[in-house]
């Protein structure tokens, strides 16, 4: 039988998009049925993955933002 | 006010014109996700000049950019060259010790059954978790802890939408590698939540 251990590892890779087999999926399947904790571990690693993707990117500093704009505009005054 | 653009397209004909104001939109929209790169392949200290130089190469580039990426992935793929080129110069070398073993997996017994199961959440949502203003800055602080290399792949992954293989090639890591990041990183959240529910604290 699957153990607990196999089963976080499986639905991760599952996450990541490495879909498994038929035989894998019933085996994972069979294991959250009679596994509360894994159970519980799905719901939450789902949730986890979707917070994930609502989180924000952090923003770059103004000061930063405007001395990359300023590198380029000098580059061009230096190539005319 | 910065411009806008819809379109690809019509930022890279601007950009090629020498438009100011694409320059703008283009710094303003993609330096945050380059300068990951950067830092991820050389470094905090030589990320800034990296990019700069990068800037140039890009719009030198870009006329004979032929769109069989997306700009963003091309853009990422000058940054990393120019990085590695960088790290070959100074002879870094990566730190791959963030890849041992996930901390989360010491949770299992012996036989492989949970030790110390997950705890029940008072949350279901993701935005019930996002609204929780201490956790949210708990999850923040959790993130600003990980790797340069684990954040360019939560970042590139997560908040960039990059499929896996794009963050492969442009990071140079192995597939397998990409992966335990990301299942690490996702660990390092759920144990973050998980604290908060139990403690109401980071």
């Amino acid at each position: 039988m699957l153990s607990c251990k196999d089963f976080v590892k499986q639905q991760n890779e599952r996450i990541d998009g490495v879909e498994p087999t038929l035989m894998a999926r019933m085996s994972l399947k069979m294991h959250a049925f009679i596994c509360i904790h894994c159970r519980r571990y799905l719901a939450q690693l789902k949730l986890v993955d979707a917070v994930s993707q609502k989180i924000p990117d952090s923003e770059a500093d103004e000061q930063v933002i405007q001395s990359h704009i300023n590198g380029i505009n000098q580059h061009h005054r230096d190539q005319s | 006010m910065t411009a806008h653009y819809e379109q690809e397209a019509t930022l890279i004909a601007d950009l090629i014109v020498k438009k100011p104001a694409a320059f703008e939109y283009l710094v303003k929209t993609y330096y945050v996700t380059l300068s990951r790169v950067a830092i991820a392949i050389a470094g905090p200290d030589t990320a800034e000049g990296i990019v700069q130089e990068s800037w140039i190469s890009i719009l030198k580039a870009l006329p004979k950019f032929q769109g069989r990426s997306t700009l963003k992935t091309w853009m990422c793929r000058i940054v990393a060259n120019q990085a590695k080129t960088r790290i070959k110069k100074n002879s870094r070398t990566e730190n791959f010790d963030h890849l041992d073993e996930d901390q989360f997996l010491s949770r299992f017994k012996q036989n492989d059954h949970w030790q110390e199961p997950p705890v029940e959440w008072d949350f279901s949502t993701p935005e019930q978790i996002l609204e929780e203003s201490q956790l949210k800055k708990c999850i923040a602080a959790t993130l600003k802890k990980l790797t340069d290399m684990q954040q360019a792949v939560f970042s590139m992954r997560y908040m960039q939408n990059y499929s896996l293989s794009d963050i492969c090639n442009i990071l140079d890591v192995t597939d397998s590698n990409v992966r335990v990041i990301l299942h690490r990183s996702r660990h390092r959240l759920l144990e973050t939540i998980e604290r908060f529910q139990v403690t109401g604290e980071c």
